[in-house]
């Protein structure tokens, strides 16, 4: 399949540059990855705060808002304080914009003319819906003209934002502009010119995605298996040529070749001593029907579906401490402390109480404040450790987002 | 009566997503704090055998509306055309009378106290479109029609009638209990 070029610009990097990196994703081992260098998001403010590999004094953060979306608010806040410049790109308020010195407001994808719209082997030039409702730019356009500023102009199309776009269309023999006039409604590399003639073009949901003859690359197990890894030296993730159940790759880097088991920072099993203060196992998910994560609390009409912060928590858990559905409480652990509602949610397990992960953010048209982003607050990433030793997964770096906690009327 | 036009309301097969909540107070422009149609969840069973179902409803468009009996002011009145209740808002003296009688809770106030329900989308419905909230659902938990036309609508599934003194233009899964 013929794809535009990537803006991570891999074939560039050296080990010295990944040498470089902080705060890995994955391990130094498996640097870079698919998108590049690939760094941990809470591990890089870590390392504001450590000094290692090296001071880091400034990050530009585009489409991020670290306080409420990882784990480890009371540090991140440090981190942020500690930070000599910090710079914010969003096309929202964001909970870490109070520490920002810059914020620089982004164009929506709807009131720009790029980059692609793409699904499977189809691809188009995007179509600006609205223009910009404010003096913005799109991030895309933000990288290519700070680049050009600081100087490295030879390398950012000297901040020509469509040369830029015609070297990512390179590998499809045409500009940016002739994908837009010539295939208004797509193109499909390979798919033979006289099927998407610029006025008949099919939209992605009528066009195969692959033709008949051939099995998607995922299915040609051969290939997909002596692929080469995304390394420097480029060696393959499987080197046996086939699914490996021991990871002799992760043996070599140090790793357990095997899944092993590895207890929660606290828990039942874990940490028995703490059960007497903090009987309940919390835990969140990111995910709501009105809410992705950490964003969209200040649209009206989906916080009128889900106005307050509710915790899950199971009836004869709540009756135990006379806690009625909709009652304010305070869910207390050893990290930190929350204030949010009850929401007698026979669904749970009776000692287990959930919240969703995210909670910061007010909403002005119906009077609703901000929540404070840490202690007496509602986000559940201030609850959890920030011990190195027990906050991650070795391998992938995901985070633990478990603890223990007593509930109480507030 | 032409024809009744009526929901047929599955909670079988919704999924409690609430966008046919966001659909009708989009579609309509309705004001913050009052919404025309509301999902309410019923819990069955103790952990860990539990499970919920979830039913959406809003304005039930009657065959003998409770509201439109009790109005002092005439403002509601049942379209003979396709049975589609229907407040003239320029009438309502904002009384609260018809919010009473309801059995489903239909009629709203909102800042004007005058009172706002669900119109079917009579616009849409009368353009030869669905109302906003079954044209989004995804899960096709609410399927609009006639009411002699939706059993049929509801392909294999059993349907029955919705139960009730004022005759409710709804139609739900004969084994949903």
């Amino acid at each position: 399949m013929v794809s535009p070029r990537g803006v991570h610009l891999a074939e560039r990097y050296t080990q010295e540059w990944v040498d470089k990196l902080v705060g890995y994703e994955f391990p130094a081992a498996f640097q870079p990855t698919f998108e590049g260098t690939s760094a941990s998001y809470y591990r890089i403010f870590d390392s504001v705060l450590t000094g290692k590999k090296y001071p880091i004094r400034t990050i530009i953060a585009p489409g991020t808002q670290a306080l409420a979306s990882t784990r480890g608010t009371k540090r991140i806040i440090e981190a942020l304080k500690k930070l000599d410049f910090y710079v914010v790109l969003d096309v929202t308020r964001t909970a870490d914009m109070p520490y920002a010195d810059v914020v620089i407001p982004i164009s929506t994808m709807y009131e720009v003319d790029h980059p692609f719209e793409s699904s499977g082997n189809w691809i188009m030039a995007r179509n600006k819906v609205i223009e910009p409702l404010g003096e913005t730019k799109s991030d895309y356009e933000f990288w290519v003209e700070l680049g050009n500023r600081m100087g490295y102009g030879a390398d950012w199309w000297n901040g020509d934002f469509k040369k830029h776009m015609d070297w990512r269309m390179e590998p499809l023999g045409m500009t940016y502009e002739e994908l837009r006039t010539r295939y208004p409604k797509g193109y499909s590399p390979g798919a033979g010119s006289s099927s998407q003639a610029a006025a008949s073009a099919a939209p992605p949901a009528a066009q195969p995605a692959t033709s008949s003859a051939a099995p998607s690359l995922d299915l040609q197990y051969a290939r997909r298996f002596s692929a080469k890894g995304t390394t420097i030296e480029k060696a393959p993730y499987l080197p046996e040529g086939k699914v490996a159940l021991y990871n002799t790759s992760f043996e070599k880097a140090g790793l357990t070749p095997m899944p092993v088991w590895r207890e929660l920072p606290e828990g039942p099993t874990a940490t028995p001593e703490l059960l007497k203060k903090y009987p309940l196992l919390l835990s969140d998910y990111h995910t709501s029907r009105a809410y992705n994560a950490a964003w969209l609390r200040n649209v009206p009409y989906l916080r009128e579906l889900e106005p307050y912060p509710v915790l899950h928590i199971h009836p004869d858990t709540a009756k135990e401490r006379g806690i009625a559905d909709g009652d304010w409480v305070k869910v207390e652990g050893p990290h930190g402390a929350l204030k949010v509602k009850a929401m007698i949610y026979p669904g749970t397990r009776p000692d287990v109480v959930m919240m969703l992960h995210g909670w910061w953010q007010g909403c002005q048209e119906l009077g609703m404040d901000d929540y404070p982003i840490a202690d007496g607050g509602a986000n559940t990433n201030s609850m959890y450790t920030t011990d190195p030793e027990k906050m991650f997964d070795p391998v992938i770096t995901a985070m633990s987002s478990q603890t223990l906690v007593e509930v109480r009327k507030a | 009566m032409a024809r009744q036009y009526g929901f047929l309301i599955d909670s079988e097969r919704c999924v409690d997503c609430r966008a046919c909540v966001v659909a009708c107070k989009a579609g309509h422009g309705i004001e913050l704090g009052v919404a025309w149609r509301r999902v309410t969840t019923t819990w069955k069973g103790s952990y860990p055998n539990v499970s919920f179902r979830s039913q959406s409803m809003a304005c039930n468009h009657c065959a003998d509306p409770a509201c439109i009996k009790v109005c002092p002011a005439n403002a509601i009145s049942k379209r003979s055309e396709d049975g589609i209740v229907v407040v003239d808002r320029t009438k309502c003296i904002g009384c609260g009378a018809c919010g009473k009688a309801c059995p489903y809770g239909a009629p709203q106030y909102g800042k004007d106290e005058h009172m706002q329900k669900c119109d079917l989308c009579l616009d849409r419905v009368i353009a030869g479109k669905k109302p906003a909230c079954v044209d989004t659902c995804s899960a096709n938990a609410l399927i609009f029609g006639a009411m002699d036309d939706l059993p049929r609508l509801a392909g294999k599934k059993a349907v029955r009638r919705l139960e009730g003194s004022t005759g409710p233009s709804v139609f739900v899964p004969v084994s949903e209990t």
